[in-house]
């Protein structure tokens, strides 16, 4: 096992994420290996010296954080009201219905009305059968053969 | 789900956290001004992202991982003004780190300064904020065999520094 293989192992013993099963092999290195030790000992200085750093918390810091101050700053009032998941399903549903039911009924309109200006002038006629017959209506023609 | 509309959770968090997020970031800054801005910025944010957290666990991963984007801002804002800044500036700056390093304090300020980020970052959500693996993973956006091979290589920088300034007492 190589030096770097026991030193990450330790590593992580050390912060309770290897299993003692796991580390059997790297502790059995470390006691015959001075750089394997010296790193083990390093780290538990170093988590000795994170463990006396106090780092105070400065009191102006907890005035500026006041809620009030936060919502101020944010410029936001926040009202929220809780609409169950189901609900905003179904009004999905009903609102996509209905934006179909729109269409239909703009386009038919649409339609009809177009249908109505072209009727005005076509010559023919339809009959409504089944299916739909345009009648057209008997053109007179001179001796030319030219409609008249 | 949190809900910090009525201030009553987003103080309980504040309350929570408040002291952790201003250590990692005092300590990553070096600088408690700067660090002081940022834990205001942080649950500035937190207050404006409300209902977007699925639980607690994901409040503290995202307090961690927003503080630590915006030091690494404040890092690289500093690193652009030292750049073009005089020579002047950096023999002060210098000067502020080195003087009084007997007490633990400064020993950690000096020590932590002269680690590369991402190893300091990592050190201290783990040394220093007692983070497990899993969760210094989510907060730093990697993955835990990631975080367990850059805290062995952290470490062994820390100690090698540690010698170098202090010797082997």
């Amino acid at each position: 096992m190589k030096c770097d293989d026991v030193q990450e192992r330790l590593s992580a013993f050390l912060d309770n994420e290897e299993s003692t099963d796991e580390i059997e092999e790297a502790l059995g290195h470390l006691y015959g290996c001075s750089d394997c030790q010296s790193f083990f000992n390093d780290s538990i200085k170093l988590r000795s010296l994170a463990h006396k750093d106090q780092v105070d918390f400065p009191p102006g810091l907890d005035e500026a954080m006041n809620f009030r101050t936060i919502k101020a700053k944010c410029g936001i009032a926040r009202y929220r009201v809780k609409v169950p998941a189901y609900v905003l399903s179904i009004a999905a549903v009903v609102l996509i219905a209905l934006s179909f039911t729109f269409g239909f009924m703009v386009q038919g309109n649409v339609q009809r009305k177009e249908m109505s200006e072209l009727m005005k002038s076509f010559p023919g006629q339809v009959v409504y059968s089944m299916p739909p017959q345009v009648v057209y209506p008997v053109i007179d023609r001179g001796s030319k053969g030219e409609a008249r | 789900m949190p809900d910090f509309g009525n201030g009553k959770e987003f103080t309980e968090f504040y309350n929570q956290y408040k002291a952790g997020v201003y250590r990692f970031c005092c300590r990553i800054l070096n600088r408690p001004e700067d660090a002081n801005d940022v834990v205001q910025d942080v649950f500035i944010k937190l207050y404006e992202q409300g209902v977007r957290f699925n639980g607690e666990s994901s409040v503290k991963v995202w307090l961690y991982k927003s503080a630590r984007n915006k030091c690494l801002n404040v890092i690289r804002d500093r690193s652009k003004l030292t750049n073009l800044g005089s020579d002047d500036d950096k023999t002060i700056a210098t000067d502020i780190v080195s003087s009084d390093y007997d007490d633990s304090a400064a020993m950690v300020t000096r020590l932590l300064d002269q680690l590369a980020v991402e190893y300091r970052e990592v050190l201290i959500l783990r040394e220093w904020n007692d983070l497990n693996y899993e969760e210094i993973a989510a907060a730093l956006e990697t993955t835990v065999p990631a975080v367990k091979s850059r805290l062995f290589k952290a470490r062994k920088k820390a100690g090698e520094i540690y010698r170098k300034l202090y010797g082997d007492e």
